[in-house]
């Protein structure tokens, strides 16, 4: 679960950093200003390159620490304290409630789409009584509304 | 200068700058009472509600909001030993003792009353050296500039706590993220890839809402939290010794957190177990700490609001923010087209005394508030997160989308909320990233502006002794805050 975890946010963050260096690379090829020893390109490959090299080392320390911990695991002796995953599954339900929420915004406006959000939130995040549940969406959206649109004059879909 | 305090005095007294003020203190009690969730959080979530309002209201307000979380957050870790934010941890340690014993309403009585010393003594201190200290900012051009906040980008270094290595890859990454959309010294766009939207770059409001907002409701939806309080709360002032014992202990963290407040890094937790520790040193009898001490709770509550008030110093004399709640307050003053320093006492002199007063009139608020209201406090703490939760979420959505007016601004903070939610899983810290992303783009047009004077070369640091000394103070800086972060135990180093 560990070496797991460690891959991807490596893997994710040499990712990032390749499309760092690949912009800054044709920023330098394409962009010339003139005077301008540090120009849009040069300062993307230099923060770019920072943080590759800090995610190299972090993932060499990473590796080195598992291989340590495995090895004193074989050897019968306590590992270290265990790293946690990068997402927990109980994370993944009230993720797809807010991100529903947001995809349905524009296509239902704000109201439609803020009450339906309150009433599977609530759900989601574990109350049990549908009729709380319908009740405290009511009261939820329209407060928001009177809040945000009414009185702070928020502009909204 | 007297002229401009008085004058920013008759229009914090104005009642609608008394209403902002108001309604700062009690939003801000409020969430320092509600635990998991903090004032950054907050802070980030109400950006575009306070960019909607006049920028001198809105800036009351959202100072407001700060310091009040600053005075509540001790209430939870009083009465229910859960601390309210990250800087109360340590209040914990003789407050929830002396509520067992009986004494909460004294715990509650001594916090308030620290709080409210502390961030009248840092007002003070703020009223005469912040303008004199942005006049001196005027000698600054871009290689002073470049070296004061490469001075303020060192508070990586502390921010990243445990794991130096990922507090860098966490900052640079923000510095990276910063430079998306277009470049700001040619127009040349950066990480667009043909998509028009990404022309925009980042909205900094929506970032910071994702990482703190989205993030922190994950995680606390994912921990449970729920407590409620259910105590006695005894007494209210403490008495005779007591209350001389609690009042010196709050002017020695109140010292101890307005010196350290200054330095880029020194978040307040950090800057409470110090004060802690050094009022245990000092004690005539250490044993009692940690057994419902009233110096314990005095001096950790002083610090940390001492804390809160020094960092405005130099987030008002040159624009630079010491911890990422001063980050997101400079995202305001962003936001409003102002730049904190100089050109904001020259040009909007006004505005800029009406702030500090404000704080005067905010800190007797914060009094009135906290003392005779404790118990309403107590009962809120008891709010469960199966409301709390969703609310925090839709707040975060009508921010997002109000600033431009659109749907990506709410889809990118949605993704940075799950970046958020996975860096606090795998215990990444959030605060560099948001250094990373608010100073970014400062750095980048200095350093460049810095090298087209000089011809690309380093020789500025001979010629420039105000930029030599600057990073002088850096490395300084450095060394002490790694030593001091290395002495403090673990539980007390989140950001």
């Amino acid at each position: 679960m560990a070496i797991r975890a460690l891959w991807i946010e490596c893997c994710l963050l040499l990712g990032l950093s390749a499309i760092g260096l690949f912009e800054g690379v044709r920023l330098i090829g394409k962009v010339q200003v003139k005077g301008e020893p540090v120009g849009p390109g040069w300062y993307v490959v230099f923060v770019t390159s920072a943080m590759c090299v800090c995610v190299l080392i972090y993932s060499v320390k990473g590796l080195m620490k598992l291989m340590r911990e495995r090895s004193q695991q074989t050897h019968g002796k306590p590992g270290e304290e265990k790293n946690p995953s990068l997402f927990s599954w109980g994370a993944i339900l009230p993720v797809a409630v807010f991100a529903t929420y947001i995809f349905l915004l524009p296509i239902l406006g704000y109201v439609g789409s803020t009450a339906f959000f309150f009433l599977l939130a609530l759900r989601t995040f574990g109350e049990k009584s549908w009729v709380r549940c319908i009740l405290i969406s009511i009261v939820f959206t329209a407060g928001f509304y009177a809040g945000f649109v009414r009185v702070a004059e928020v502009v909204l879909p | 200068m007297g002229f401009g305090l008085i004058d920013g005095f008759i229009l914090a007294l104005s009642p609608t700058t008394l209403l902002w003020a108001f309604t700062g203190c009690l939003l801000g009690t409020v969430v320092g009472v509600l635990p998991g969730l903090g004032p950054a959080a907050t802070l980030a979530m109400l950006l575009p509600v306070a960019s909607n309002l006049d920028p001198t209201n809105g800036m009351i307000a959202f100072c407001a909001i700060y310091y009040g979380a600053m005075y509540g957050g001790s209430t939870t870790s009083i009465l229910v030993n859960v601390p309210g934010e990250a800087s109360s941890l340590v209040t914990c340690l003789d407050g929830y003792p002396m509520t067992k014993q009986g004494r909460a309403g004294e715990a509650l009585a001594i916090s308030a009353i620290g709080s409210f010393i502390a961030g009248t003594c840092g007002v003070l201190m703020l009223s005469a050296v912040a303008y004199p200290l942005a006049n001196f900012s005027l000698r600054f051009g871009p290689p002073e500039y470049l070296c004061l906040v490469t001075f303020s980008l060192s508070a990586m270094i502390t921010f990243s706590g445990r794991n130096l290595v990922k507090g860098l890859i966490a900052g640079t990454g923000g510095m990276l993220i910063a430079t998306a959309g277009l470049d700001p010294m040619t127009g040349i766009d950066r990480f667009v890839f043909g998509i028009p939207v990404f022309m925009r770059g980042f909205d900094i409001i929506a970032v910071c809402m994702g990482l703190f907002g989205v993030g922190e409701v994950l995680v606390s939806g994912q921990q449970g939290i729920k407590s409620v309080y259910q105590g006695t709360l005894g007494h209210f002032i403490p008495r005779g010794v007591e209350l001389k014992k609690g009042l010196l202990a709050s002017f020695r963290g109140t010292g101890i957190g307005l010196a350290l407040g200054l330095l880029p890094g020194m978040i307040s937790s950090v800057v409470s177990f110090i004060t802690y520790d050094v009022e245990k040193r000092v004690s005539k009898y250490p044993w009692l700490f940690g057994k419902g001490c009233i110096e314990g709770v005095a001096a950790a509550e002083a610090s940390n609001n001492a804390v809160a008030a020094a960092g405005f110093v130099p987030m008002m004399s040159f624009g630079i923010p010491t911890t990422p709640v001063f980050a997101i307050v400079l995202a305001l003053f962003m936001v409003h087209g102002l730049q904190p320093g100089p050109r904001l006492f020259m040009e909007h002199a006004d505005m800029a005394w009406t702030i500090i007063a404000s704080f005067y009139i905010g800190n007797i608020i914060l009094l009135i508030l906290n003392l005779p209201l404790v118990g309403l406090w107590a009962r809120l703490a008891s709010i469960p997160y199966v409301y709390l939760g969703p609310f925090i979420l839709a707040v975060t959505v009508v921010g997002a989308y109000s600033v431009r007016s659109t749907i990506f601004d709410v889809w990118t903070m949605m993704l940075f909320g799950l970046v958020g939610y996975a860096m606090k899983n795998r215990d990444w810290p959030l605060a560099p990233m948001i250094l990373g992303i608010i100073l970014g783009p400062m750095f980048e047009v200095n350093l460049r502006q810095t090298l087209q004077m000089y011809d690309g070369t380093l020789t500025f640091l001979f010629a420039r002794p105000i930029a030599l000394s600057f990073l002088g103070l850096t490395a300084v800086m450095v060394i002490i805050s790694r030593k001091l972060y290395k002495s403090t135990p673990d539980e007390f180093k989140e950001a």
